[in-house]
């Protein structure tokens, strides 16, 4: 089965343990305003121009056979309503400013791309991650990727958001030796506000992913303005020890290095371009992680 | 961890910065090791030349110059300090000519030059001592086993060769001799008990080992100092050992006597490493696979952390190690960013050295002590590190060769490189074999022989047939940019058609200046580069190995005993190799550095170098017992306690792929940039440069620049 990807990255030490490769799938369910992997919301493919990158030979202009590379002002302009998404600007470009965002690939091909690294992940005690984007808005393809590298002995982690249904998440259950879930805000209200959806179905996959026994790690990326306060962590980690299965919880702090990404893809960014997370305020919130000894 | 001698390492660590201080601004740079040499006085001690050239050749002028060198050294004595001497001299260094004229190479020298080759003909030392036999011997003992084969072996010349040998060990004991009347001398000034007694301790362990054998860890350490400070002198050599076992039985019976402590120990291990930062290995397996790590072990790099200068220390690592001497020193290198220890491979070492003929015992004996390369301490005549065939230039002289070849493809430019690849590599071999033949009438290995197998029982010169075995290394240098330019030929000219022979031609001999070269340049970067898995690059990697190979093995000869190793190691030759090479199809610039050893060309992946690179430079192993080294620029940023498994796991993997070594750099980018403007600001800044450890600030502002381009690319 085909999946699209936006890349399989390699040596990745913060995607669960030891070292791993991490699959980034195309496609999310949630828009959450902070995001740093914009070029994932879309299933489809997407031209992404790096400015800093270009030479300004404007070879991709001339090789565009839908004629949607423009240049103005020495510089060039992507008209993305007439972009076909070809890549052949990306094989004219010889500096790699410009590339095609996204990729089909096979879930043999792609266990095959992370196997290569196998010395890699037995010597350190890691893996192979799968995320996004989210995953299992490509279920098929995460479930059977999934299965060959659990078959063939690799360990396994999956990143999602979990809003799915429960018969969704429950194909993966054998496969995945890891569960890496975001509980982003306490409040379904407010997780709407900020990411386009309720977190009822978030928190009743939690709770049934601990009942089923999976290894299960829930994150709360620290978003200033969102839910940095003591309050919104407090009420996390209490509903997190109410339910059984001991998962484990921890803080990611919220960082603006995928806010160039948007302008690369001509997409529009919401977030507060001058949102920063205090340093001191962000290790008070972990502090209170321990009080509820996580 | 605290130690009571805190104070007294810590004021012989600010001392070794100020002698590194002194050095630079009195000497100037040196784009070399630190060796630990201090600063001699001036006009103390002039060369005794021999010859109408001014240089002084063979056996009994190089004793004659050594012997009175030896008669008027400075001593050495801090009262801080548990052992006494430093080296001043590089005697080798000072002649004014490194090759006895009488016997010429001349027909060698047409292709040296042609394929820039470093024919090592006049260098010196690069293999192993046995420190073994000179703890167990002792001078005492050095002189009763000389005297037993000189009434042996009378053959012609050979009773002098063994009174020359005599009459050096008696000029190193007069020398320490020296130092035991200074010691005491001093004692009797010193005012603080502690020092006064360190000071009586001093000269109370000289006299000891005078003559007789060492048998305490402090004996067992200056005596080793002696020995290696008068080979530094007499010609650099920086051979050491397998450190932790050769002192292990030394320190237990201390323990046993209960004449030493933890402290001391660390303390007497700090001293012994300030004093040279001779390449000594830990762990690794003993001739029976058994591992050698001990407490030892561990006490080592417990004082290498204490005096953290530029050192040389090699972890070995095999699958039976003692995981938490890895663990253990992987923190070190991280914790302090200064480049040690380093590691070595066994697995690849032991099964790569087997393939020459030899027993698995032997191999794993044949241990890290030198700059990338591996040595069978007393047993071996090697030229380590001393022969390099530019591939680079080979590679532009079958290019070039080709520019009106009115058929040109990658595949006759390959046709030729291979050809001159084999006639560089024989040019090599032949001048190893014509050092061989002279070098006892040039430069004799005098201090060598001493804790040699084979030399005084043969009454012969470790050059000359004294040793037991000749492993000759050739290593070859600038893999990547031979590889990458073959790749970029292939796929931009010939494959997509992207660009013409003629402009490729015409954009090298523009070294790609104007927009429309440097467009040519930029579609010639665009290579699927070595280094980079399963890539073009990669392919053509391999080829050149094979053919490397070939070549440099079809010169062994069982009938002489002269077996040929390959190796790619292009040491602090980087500079000067690309000197001598034109804009190449790879997209690099003319006259600048070549790559560095088998590492890939910064820049060869976008994603999982580290990764990558462990896995290129294995796979692109020459696979005979000799090194291919993985030179490693860690960001610090990444480099941290909280990562030492992730690195731990990396150096495993690279060699359970079939790699032979690693040097690590850890550099803040901020922190050398702001050295390089200012070498000033950083004194005890040290970078691994290649094999060896230099502080920063000794380097020219040209290998600096390497360095950090080195660092910035990665």
């Amino acid at each position: 089965m085909k999946g699209t990807i936006t890349t399989i990255q390699r040596m990745s030490i913060h995607d669960g343990p030891g070292i791993r490769s991490t699959i980034f799938m195309k496609g999310c369910n949630l828009r959450c305003r902070w995001c740093h992997n914009p070029e994932t919301w879309s299933m489809a493919r997407q031209i992404q121009h790096i400015e800093s990158k270009c030479i300004h030979c404007f070879a991709c202009s001339v090789s565009c056979p839908e004629g949607a590379i423009s240049v103005r002002d020495m510089k060039i302009h992507i008209d993305r309503k007439n972009c076909s998404d070809c890549g052949i600007c990306e094989r004219n470009c010889p500096s790699g400013a410009i590339s095609v965002v996204g990729k089909e690939i096979t879930a043999g091909e792609a266990f095959a791309e992370m196997e290569e690294d196998r010395i890699f992940y037995e010597t350190s005690g890691g893996g192979i991650t799968i995320s996004g984007g989210e995953p299992f808005m490509q279920a098929g393809f995460v479930i059977e990727l999934l299965k060959l590298c659990k078959e063939n002995g690799l360990h396994t982690a999956v990143e999602t958001n979990l809003s799915f249904p429960w018969q969704t998440i429950a194909k993966a259950l054998p496969y995945a030796d890891l569960w890496m879930c975001d509980l982003k805000c306490h409040d379904s209200g407010n997780h709407r506000l900020w990411t386009g959806s309720g977190n009822e179905i978030i928190k009743e996959n939690i709770s049934r992913l601990l009942e089923s026994g999976a290894n299960v790690l829930v994150r709360t990326p620290v978003i200033p303005g969102v839910n940095d306060n003591p309050e919104e962590i407090r009420k996390i980690c209490t509903f997190l020890k109410g339910l059984g299965g001991n998962p484990g919880y921890e803080l990611l702090p919220f960082h603006n290095l995928g806010f160039g990404k948007f302008c690369n893809l001509g997409m529009e960014n919401l977030m507060d371009r001058s949102a920063s997370l205090d340093t001191v305020r962000f290790e008070s919130l972990k502090a209170i992680l321990k009080e509820y000894d996580f | 961890m605290k130690n009571r001698f805190d104070d007294r390492m810590a004021r012989m660590r600010a001392k070794k910065l100020a002698q590194t201080e002194d050095k630079r601004q009195v000497e100037g740079l040196l784009d070399e090791d630190d060796y630990g040499r201090i600063v001699p006085p001036k006009g103390l001690w002039k060369t005794i030349p021999n010859s109408p050239d001014g240089s002084f050749y063979g056996y009994e002028a190089w004793t004659d110059n050594f012997c009175s060198l030896m008669d008027i050294h400075p001593v050495y004595v801090d009262p801080d300090d548990a052992f006494t001497g430093r080296w001043m001299y590089f005697m080798s260094k000072m002649r004014k000519n490194k090759w006895n004229p009488e016997y010429p190479y001349t027909h060698l020298e047409e292709n040296i030059k042609k394929y820039d080759i470093i024919c090592g003909i006049g260098d010196d030392a690069h293999f192993a001592p046995d420190y073994s036999m000179g703890v167990s011997l002792g001078w005492g003992g050095l002189i009763e086993k000389i005297e037993k084969w000189k009434k042996i072996n009378t053959g012609s010349g050979q009773t002098e060769f063994y009174n020359l040998h005599l009459r050096a060990i008696s000029s190193i004991q007069g020398w320490i001799n020296r130092h035991i009347e200074k010691s005491k001398e001093l004692a009797q000034k010193e005012t603080d008990p502690e020092r006064k007694e360190n000071l009586l301790e001093q000269a109370r362990v000289n006299e000891k080992i005078l003559f007789g054998a060492p048998t305490t860890l402090r004996e067992a350490c200056q005596w080793i100092i002696w020995y290696h400070l008068a080979s530094r002198t007499y010609n650099r050599d920086g051979a050491g050992g397998q450190i932790d076992s050769l002192l292990q039985p030394f320190y237990e019976n201390d323990l046993k006597n209960g004449i030493i402590d933890h402290d001391t120990a660390v303390y007497y291990l700090a001293c012994f490493l300030i004093n040279d930062p001779i390449y000594w290995q830990l762990g690794g397996p003993d001739k029976n696979g058994k591992d050698q790590t001990s407490e030892i072990s561990y006490i080592i790099l417990e004082a290498a952390d204490k005096i953290n200068t530029s050192l040389n220390i090699t972890i070995r690592v095999h699958d039976g190690m003692d995981e938490n001497l890895l663990r253990t020193a992987v923190g070190y290198l991280v914790k302090n960013k200064n480049g040690w220890p380093r590691f070595s491979g066994d697995q690849a070492l032991v099964e790569g050295f087997m393939k020459n003929g030899y027993s698995s015992g032997l191999a794993r004996e044949r241990i890290a002590v030198g700059c990338n390369w591996m040595s069978l301490p007393g047993l071996e005549y090697t030229m380590n590190d001393l022969v390099k065939v530019n591939m680079a230039k080979v590679f532009e002289v079958a290019l070039y060769e080709n520019r009106n070849n009115g058929n040109i493809s990658s595949g006759a430019i390959w046709d030729s490189f291979t050809k001159h690849l084999k006639i560089a590599t024989h040019t090599a071999a032949e001048g190893i074999r014509h050092h061989l033949k002279y070098q006892k009438y040039n430069e004799p290995e005098l201090l060598l022989n001493l804790l040699s197998h084979g030399p005084m029982e043969k009454g012969l010169d470790a050059s000359d047939g004294g040793a037991e075995y000749y492993n000759l290394a050739i290593d070859g240098a600038g893999l990547a940019i031979v590889a990458d330019s073959f790749a970029a030929m292939e796929r931009h000219i010939e494959e997509n058609r992207e660009i013409s022979w003629e402009q490729l031609f015409k954009a090298l001999e523009a070294n790609f200046s104007g927009d429309e070269y440097e467009h040519v340049r930029r579609i010639l970067r665009k290579t699927d580069r070595f280094g980079k898995e399963n890539s073009c690059g990669e392919k053509w990697a391999l080829k050149v190995r094979d053919s490397f190979n070939d070549a440099v093995r079809s010169e062994s000869d069982s009938e002489k005993g002269h077996c040929f190793m390959p190796g790619f190691f292009s040491w602090a030759n980087t500079v000067a190799f690309g000197k001598a090479v034109g804009a190449t199809p790879d997209g690099r610039y003319a006259y600048t550095p070549i790559s560095h050893g088998a590492n890939p060309s910064p820049g060869f992946v976008s994603d999982g170098a580290s990764l990558s690179l462990a896995k290129a430079v294995a796979k692109i192993q020459p696979g005979y017992g000799n090194t291919a080294p993985m030179q490693w620029e860690l960001d610090p940023t990444f480099a941290m306690e909280g990562n030492a498994d992730i690195i731990a796991a990396i150096i495993k993997s690279h060699f359970k792929l079939g790699g032979t070594l690693i040097n690590v750099n850890i550099m803040d980018k901020e922190k050398v940039l702001e050295a390089h403007k200012d070498p000033n600001k950083y004194p005890d800044l040290v970078v691994r440069v290649t094999g060896f450890t230099a502080y920063f600030s000794m380097l020219s502002p040209e290998f600096r620049q390497l360095v950090v381009d080195r660092i910035l690319e990665s």
